[in-house]
């Protein structure tokens, strides 16, 4: 469950000795190996549950592609860290259903786990775990920037999305006035 | 995508997530600061208008705790909203969610409909306007009606109801009154049932965030079953449970039986009218407290 940071043959050859373990070997695009467990892999992410049931994983490290390795390293710990904290029912259902379930809170853990990530992180993070089809992860992390946007000024959006501003001015104006509501405390 | 394009897509600039994540998120928030970011982007703006947007806004929120509107009695007192099952008394513990700044100056309005998929329908005492208010964000448009000739020829109080029609995913406005032939002789009262819909707007084009504008249109109802409760539930009530609303509008408290109150249904005279409205409106539904 050791999160292997990339240092190349030794790994390799250990993990090669110990075929058939309960851990999977994942491969970030840069080239990076990290290992998770298999049990925990399966439960968090529909994805990996298919690669593993469909006997896809490879064990010198199953490519991910579309996932750089800071991201899969933030994905490995998350279930390493979810598998050490005590599963409650809630946690797991979420994990199970889909969407339009009432979202439920992040627990303690989840909320430090992705307090003490950048925005670049987050996002990344988002990527992965959609990608990943890990739905409680997603829901933490989108979570997450929604309550950071929260109290945000639209030209803070634009700045946190890198968004362009399209609108002309005679435009934002009109908008403005027919949001007054919006911009002020009552 | 390897390492390099990630990078080199956050360096050119654009979004650092795909649409359908960045909508993932914006359903995430409430109302309020949804409304506000529309003015972010043309495409902010097109993706919080679009309905498909609006009911997954709707089911993420319908799990919130449940609030109750207070309106204390009084004619230019703000509405609150109030968690159940909170203690203090409101308006203390309570949140203001139309304040008197923003109601009509000089009469008294209050609230004529549960919260039906997040609107209400508030009346004012000042020429009998409805009002069509969502607690979530606080935007209120006037309905550009008008007390019907016939019925004010009765003299007659014309009951509205609001409900919210999943078929067409249409909000529609009834109302409902009796009117005398005018001739005034001979008693021929006739049921009249008014439906008027109020229509999305459309996001490409038109102003953004307004409630109603335009009366146009037109729409039949045949013999269409009413519900006699929707409309005889126009009553003055100051308490809305909002999370009533999913119950639609056939939903009755025990304390909330009225005379011809019940799940009793008529079919319609066939000297109905019609007219109809083309409103265009904005359906968000949150009023999010932290628990």
């Amino acid at each position: 469950m050791e999160v292997d940071k990339g240092k190349g043959e030794a790994e390799e050859t250990r993990k090669v000795a110990e075929a058939d373990r309960d851990t999977v070997t994942l491969k970030s695009s840069d080239g990076k190996l990290f290992e998770v467990s298999k049990e925990a892999a399966a439960r968090l992410s529909t994805v990996l549950a298919g690669m593993i049931a469909g006997g896809s994983i490879d064990d010198n490290g199953t490519d991910l592609k579309q996932i750089g390795s800071e991201a899969l390293e933030n994905v490995v710990d998350y279930c390493n860290k979810h598998a050490n904290s005590i599963p409650s029912a809630a946690l797991i259902s979420s994990s199970i259903s889909f969407n339009t379930a009432p979202f439920k809170e992040p627990e303690e853990w989840e909320r430090k786990f992705v307090d003490r990530l950048s925005h670049d992180a987050l996002f990344d993070l988002v990527e992965a775990a959609n990608f990943l089809g890990m739905e409680r992860l997603l829901d933490v992390t989108c979570h997450k920037i929604s309550e950071m946007m929260k109290g945000k000024s639209p030209d803070q959006i634009r700045e946190v999305f890198n968004i362009k501003n399209d609108y002309t001015k005679e435009e934002l104006e009109e908008i403005r006035q027919e949001l007054a509501w919006a911009f002020y405390d009552d | 995508m390897d390492a390099a394009d990630i990078v080199s897509k956050r360096i050119k600039g654009g979004c650092p997530l795909p649409e359908e994540m960045v909508q993932d998120i914006l359903s995430r928030l409430p109302a309020k600061p949804l409304c506000l970011f529309r003015c972010v982007s043309r495409s902010f703006r097109a993706a919080i208008s679009s309905r498909a947007f609006q009911d997954t806004h709707y089911q993420r929120s319908s799990g919130d705790r449940r609030r109750l509107f207070i309106r204390p009695p009084g004619v230019q007192e703000p509405f609150y909203a109030c968690r159940l099952g909170g203690g203090g008394a409101p308006p203390a513990a309570a949140e203001t969610i139309v304040s008197t700044r923003r109601l009509p100056q000089g009469s008294s309005i209050f609230p004529v409909s549960k919260s039906c998929r997040g609107l209400v329908l508030l009346k004012s005492t000042h020429c009998c306007t409805h009002y069509v208010w969502n607690p979530s964000t606080g935007e209120m448009s006037a309905l550009p009606d008008k007390i019907p000739v016939r019925a004010r020829l009765s003299w007659r109080f014309v009951p509205y109801g609001l409900c919210y029609c999943p078929a067409t995913q249409r909000h529609k406005v009834v109302r409902m009154y009796d009117a005398c032939g005018s001739n005034g002789y001979g008693v021929t009262p006739a049921t009249i049932c008014e439906v008027f819909t109020l229509r999305l707007q459309d996001s490409s084009v038109g102003k953004a965030g307004i409630l109603f504008t335009a009366v146009a249109g037109r729409r039949c109802e045949r013999d269409d079953d009413v519900d006699h409760d929707g409309a005889s539930r126009c009553r003055r009530r100051r308490h809305t449970d909002e999370a009533a609303d999913r119950l639609g509008y056939h939903h009755q408290a025990a304390d909330d039986a009225g005379p011809g109150a019940g799940p009793s249904k008529f079919k319609l005279p066939s000297c109905y009218r019609f007219l109809d409205m083309s409103l265009n409106c904005v359906v968000l539904k949150s009023i999010k407290t932290s628990p």
